[in-house]
């Protein structure tokens, strides 16, 4: 180059200094830009692609049908319509206020709400208003607004309003199953979501992407369930008349098939209408039939009366000692009607408490406790619903002096409505327990069957041969003893009556009571068990035979001619539905009784107040976390969203910690949760597209593969959450 | 022959700036690529005409360009006071006369004319420059400088204002003004941010400040006045702070931390970084800029232009472009220095710190280290006349190259 820095070496120091503070001070604020462009480009280059994608990358989900449920004809029990909301994307729209004072009118909302909303930052998706009532849907199709975004949501719509609704459920206003076989069955039912990933320019308009195909949803899966729904609503009006006649707190009713198991009918009241949750009392939500537990008091006797005749040690002409005396100390134990000798048949008929607590001591704890055992109390009757508490018997170990004569005339013992059901359908069957369900297909959304359910026996309970006794000496219960009010003409009955004290407060009262009654017909080849409850009568009758026994036999006689009764139980048909054998299941859940330790329930889903129920009948002690990330917005609505210890872990009773259960509010929208994906095994760019895609964020340790995440897959989160990703190469 | 042409063209600076007008029309042919404008042939166009000009007034004789300095000077302070009456108001500001379809920016042009201006009036003496530590000489170059920087801010148009008076320092500090009057006129910079950071911070700086002026070892008196005006100015910060309407104080916020205001001034400087930084080491590729093409940064064919660059060429890009930035500024500090001619001299260092001053401005915003000040990044921005006016200065610093051995 023909030129120098500097003109001269004579150049004057001057010039020298002049130009190198300049050059100095010029360099100094390239460096200062070099640098901040090591940092946005090259440090922290991922933040900003993250927030790129987040930016031009926008998910609209294609929602898909949710299953329908259908009983055992084909009627329809829940089907879909539709519902719209409104939903804004603050960055998009132009005119806050113009919009908030259209919504202000158009809902008659206060106007400063819409507004907070749509100038809330940091999201590009929030609900103005969620399922709007179709008379003020009109011209929302027309608004054409920037950023504000018209949905069409699908709603459930319950065909019966309160019929059969504690076993249906419902769902949320997400549309995902909340309770009964809405919840027990949401994977099955809810499908899956579609997608199509837009991209979104700067001012917000959709193009699809040619990266991510679309995916289209997958329809949930149609349920047809056991239920008949005319055998339904003859239950549950016989039960509801029945609760009001006798002034009642409320009532449980299960009808069930002898021979396969199949749930026909089940309620308890209250009742709620799922159609219409916000209105409804929660009181009603709950299956009782499943989720409560109560002493059995009579109805339990048949344990001991099988056992006896089983081991031989009695027949039905057996005679008993039935004065109450010295011999079962310690106890209160007496009857009504006292008479001082009767026959084993007398005892049955006329429910002596002070023949059977004979009996039972003559039978011995042992044995009498395999036989409670093999009529599946204690254990959990594995119907496809949630909230199942399998109750409570206690080993021959744990037996007190007078546990066992107590336990004999049902008390001392817990048991839910079903376990009763099912026991006095095992007699039935010739002494076979057959597995109940309610489940009885389960379709694809055009109709291709995926499964169904055949009926499954248990176990053999007793033989045959003492089946056929007890059924008989059951049928002189209704024909001479407590149960004569369940007689109907022209059918034989077989039953037995069941009145037990409520604990009150701690103590056994004369003036609270279960009256229950449990019946199955026609006694020479029983086709259907019939399970009424009716808790704490106050009309003045509360034994079972008088209270009981007649909602029995309305039902009963009601149901007689229906198809599903009479036609449903022929040879044919179990010839042509093979039943499986499935010993295994109750086997290990006898294993599990018997090994002394407990399984800690599931609770996470239930209310809260179901969830505490659950907790003081099991003795565990708890601690309620209130999750404070959302807002509380009420009480008696919360829901549990997780526990600890997590469910079904095998933990003696003596280590059951203290049960920390974190609630969320149930009336909280779920619109801001979505589920965390697994991510476990894909390479860290097709997790973190994954993430994205599903609106979470994430922090990466290490890089390459992704070999683990925090939290695991289907956790539910905050949209926008952090996943942490462990990687390794 | 060919040594004779390297002695007579600067080549470096004429390659360097070709390379730059051809990454800016890449630059603004992908930003506007799924625009259907036609920002792209325009810019071509002018820049063909520009580098034309260019290579002209390389051949110009310093000293006819110094003798139009004046006369241009006045026709553009004509120029800016008819823009006040008759120009086109584009966003808020009247800076712009509409010339069919074109609009033509006479601040732009102002800027050369006050430049040759100044250094006309600094080079007065044959041997060297005028002593501008003379307080009558020094009001003078001050005043050719804030007469137009006050009919800009009529139009308004900050921007622009401060890159006339970011010149004044360099040039007057070639010229020959003292360092001790260079840090007096700079330590109230340090005051006002002092102040605005808190009430430590101002009293922190205050003691810097007078260290320094005791540094100095000049008379007490003066430096001590030096330090109350300080005080004075520092203090007044607060109180015109107070004054000042709500989202005016929303938008200094801003520049201090943009995430306050996400959706008003912040917004450019958060999509920016977005985009340079997304851009990663080697950028997304060629028209393949994710941000860029859906147009995240409203017309960021004009000042974040910048952006495009990091986006879709990445770091090596970004520094790519700046590394030929800098090549410019430094030919042209060099073309100051090896020329005998004072007037072209002090004329390069004006036009070496106008260039410096936007590229620091532009690319400082779109990463988010200076506040949010509209002005172009020079010969890549889309506009006319700022890509004319800027060729114009690189003809000028190339003519003190030619001239180099001329008085």
């Amino acid at each position: 180059m023909q030129y120098k820095l500097y003109k001269s070496p004579g150049k004057d120091l001057i010039q020298r200094r002049k130009i190198n503070l300049t050059l100095i001070f010029f360099s100094m604020l390239f460096i200062a830009i070099f640098i901040k462009l090591l940092r946005v480009q090259i440090i922290d280059t991922e933040k900003y692609k993250i927030a790129a994608r987040k930016q031009y990358e926008n998910k609209i989900t294609l929602p898909p049908y949710r299953g329908l449920i259908f009983d055992r004809n084909m009627n329809v029990l829940v089907s879909n319509s539709y519902e719209y909301s409104v939903a804004a994307d603050p960055n998009m729209i132009d005119d806050p206020d113009k919009a908030a004072q259209f919504f202000s009118e158009k809902f008659g909302k206060d106007k400063n709400d819409y507004l907070s909303k749509l100038k809330s930052i940091n999201t590009s998706f929030i609900y103005l208003e969620r399922r709007i009532p179709e008379s003020k849907t009109s011209g929302l199709d027309t608004i054409d607004m920037n950023g504000i975004i018209i949905l069409k949501e699908p709603k459930r719509v319950y065909n019966y309003n309160r019929l059969a609704s504690q076993i249906l459920g419902f769902t949320n206003i997400d549309n995902k199953g909340q309770m009964g076989i809405e919840l027990s069955m949401e994977s099955e039912l809810a499908g899956k979501e579609g997608f199509v990933i837009m991209q979104r320019d700067g001012k917000g308009n959709n193009r699809p992407s040619l990266e991510f195909p679309r995916k289209e949803p997958e329809n949930g899966n149609n349920l047809i369930l056991t239920l008949d729904i005319n055998i339904q609503r003859i239950a549950e009006e016989e039960l509801a008349e029945g609760v009001s006649k006798f002034n009642a707190d409320g009532g449980k009713v299960i009808v069930m098939s002898v021979k396969t198991g199949e749930i026909l009918g089940m309620s308890s009241y209250p009742t709620f209408d799922p159609n219409k949750i916000s209105t409804s009392d929660t009181a009603g939500m709950k299956n009782a039939v499943l989720t409560d537990i109560y002493e059995p008091g009579s109805t339990f006797k048949i344990v001991a009366a099988a056992a006896a005749l089983e081991e031989k040690l009695e027949d039905k002409n057996s005679i008993i000692a039935t004065e109450s005396g010295s011999e079962i100390s310690g106890t209160n134990i007496k009857d009504v009607h006292g008479s001082s000798r009767m026959s084993f048949q007398q005892v049955i008929e006329q429910s002596s408490n002070v023949g059977f607590s004979r009996i039972a001591m003559k039978i011995g704890p042992e044995k009498f406790y395999k036989y409670a055992r093999d009529f599946g109390f204690g254990i959990s009757s594995g119907i496809e619903l949630p909230g199942e508490n399998k109750g409570l018997l206690k080993k021959p170990i744990e037996f007190s002096g007078v546990s066992l004569p107590y336990m004999a005339i049902g008390y001392e013992v817990m048991v839910n409505a079903i376990q009763i059901a099912n026991a006095y359908s095992a007699i039935a069957n010739k002494g076979v327990m057959m597995k109940s369900y309610i489940i009885k297909k389960e379709t694809e959304s055009n109709g291709n069957l995926i499964f169904e359910n055949k009926p499954t026996v248990l176990r053999q309970v007793i033989s045959e041969n003492t089946a056929n006794t007890l059924s008989l000496l059951l049928t002189g219960v209704v024909e001479r003893g407590t149960g004569v009010d369940a007689k109907i003409e022209g059918v034989q009955i077989a039953g037995k009556t069941g009145t037990s004290q409520r604990l009150v407060n701690g103590a056994y009262t004369s003036s609270s009571h279960n009256s229950s009654f449990a019946g199955f017909f026609p006694a020479d080849d029983p086709k259907v068990i019939i399970m009424v409850i009716v808790n704490n009568p106050k009309s003045g009758e509360y034994y079972g035979g008088k209270v009981a026994a007649p909602i029995f036999k309305n039902i009963a006689s009601k149901i007689l001619n229906i198809p599903a009764v009479t036609d449903f139980h022929s040879e044919e048909f179990l010839k042509s539905a093979p039943v499986n054998v499935n010993v295994n299941s109750a086997e290990n859940e006898i294993k599990e009784l018997n090994s002394g330790r407990i399984l800690i329930p599931n609770f996470v889903n239930l209310r809260l107040e179901d969830a505490k129920d659950i907790l003081f009948e099991n003795n565990m002690r708890y601690e309620v976390i209130e999750n404070i990330s959302e807002p509380n917005t009420g009480a008696g609505s919360k829901i549990v969203e997780s526990q600890f210890p997590e469910a079904n872990q095998n933990i003696k009773p003596v280590d059951i910690p203290v049960i920390k259960l974190v609630v969320k509010n149930a009336n909280v929208s779920d619109d801001r949760l979505v589920t965390v994906p697994d991510v476990k095994d894909l390479s860290l760019r097709k997790a973190i597209n994954k993430l994205l895609s599903e609106g979470l964020d994430m922090e990466i340790i290490g890089s390459g593969k992704v070999t683990g995440q925090t939290p695991g897959s289907g956790t539910r989160l905050l949209h926008g959450s952090k996943v942490i990703l462990y990687c390794r190469d | 022959m060919n040594k004779g042409l390297l002695e007579r063209v600067d080549l470096i600076l004429i390659i360097v700036t070709l390379a730059v007008i051809v990454c800016g029309l890449i630059a603004i042919f992908s930003a506007t690529y799924t625009s259907g404008t036609d920002y792209f042939s325009k810019q071509l166009i002018f820049a063909i005409t520009g580098i034309v000009m260019m290579i002209f007034i390389s051949y110009i004789p310093p000293r006819h360009i110094a003798k139009a300095s004046y006369i241009l000077y006045f026709i553009s302070l004509v120029l800016l006071v008819l823009v006040l009456f008759f120009g086109k108001k584009i966003s808020g500001s009247k800076s712009w006369f509409s010339i069919g379809s074109f609009g033509i920016q006479p601040s732009e042009f102002a800027k050369i004319a006050t430049v040759l201006a100044l250094a006309n009036f600094l080079s007065k003496s044959e041997e060297g420059f005028r002593n501008i530590n003379r307080l009558p000489d020094f009001l003078k170059a001050c005043a050719i400088v804030l007469i137009p920087v006050a009919l800009i801010m009529r139009q308004p148009d900050m921007g622009t204002s401060l890159v006339f008076v970011s010149m004044i320092l360099p040039v007057l500090f070639w010229a020959g003004l003292s360092p001790f009057a260079l840090f007096c006129i700079l330590s109230p910079v340090i005051a006002v941010i002092g102040a605005f950071l808190g009430v430590n911070y101002f009293i922190g700086s205050l003691v810097i400040i007078g260290i320094i002026l005791l540094m100095f070892k000049r008379n007490i008196l003066l430096s001590a006045g030096a330090l109350i005006i300080n005080i004075i100015i520092g203090y007044s910060v607060d109180t015109l702070y107070d004054k000042l309407m709500p989202y005016q104080q929303a938008r200094i916020k801003a520049v201090f931390n943009p995430e306050t205001d996400p959706l008003g001034s912040g917004y450019n400087v958060i999509q920016s970084k977005v985009a340079i930084g997304s851009g990663g080491l080697t950028g997304k590729g060629f028209l393949q800029g994710t941000q860029t093409q859906l147009k995240f940064i409203p017309e960021q064919w004009t000042d974040f232009i910048y952006c495009m660059i990091g986006e879709e060429f990445g770091f090596i890009g970004s520094v790519t472009i700046l590394i030929l930035y800098m090549v410019i500024i430094l030919k042209l500090v060099t073309n100051a220095n090896i020329t005998r001619n004072n007037f072209l001299s002090a004329a390069c260092i004006g036009f070496a710190s106008i260039i410096l001053f936007h590229l620091v401005i532009n690319v400082g915003m779109t990463i988010g280290i200076m506040p949010v000040i509209g002005i172009p990044l020079p010969m890549m921005s889309y506009g006319i006349s700022s890509l004319i006016s800027f060729l114009v200065m690189i003809g000028i610093g190339m003519s003190a190259y030619r001239y180099r051995n001329q008085y």
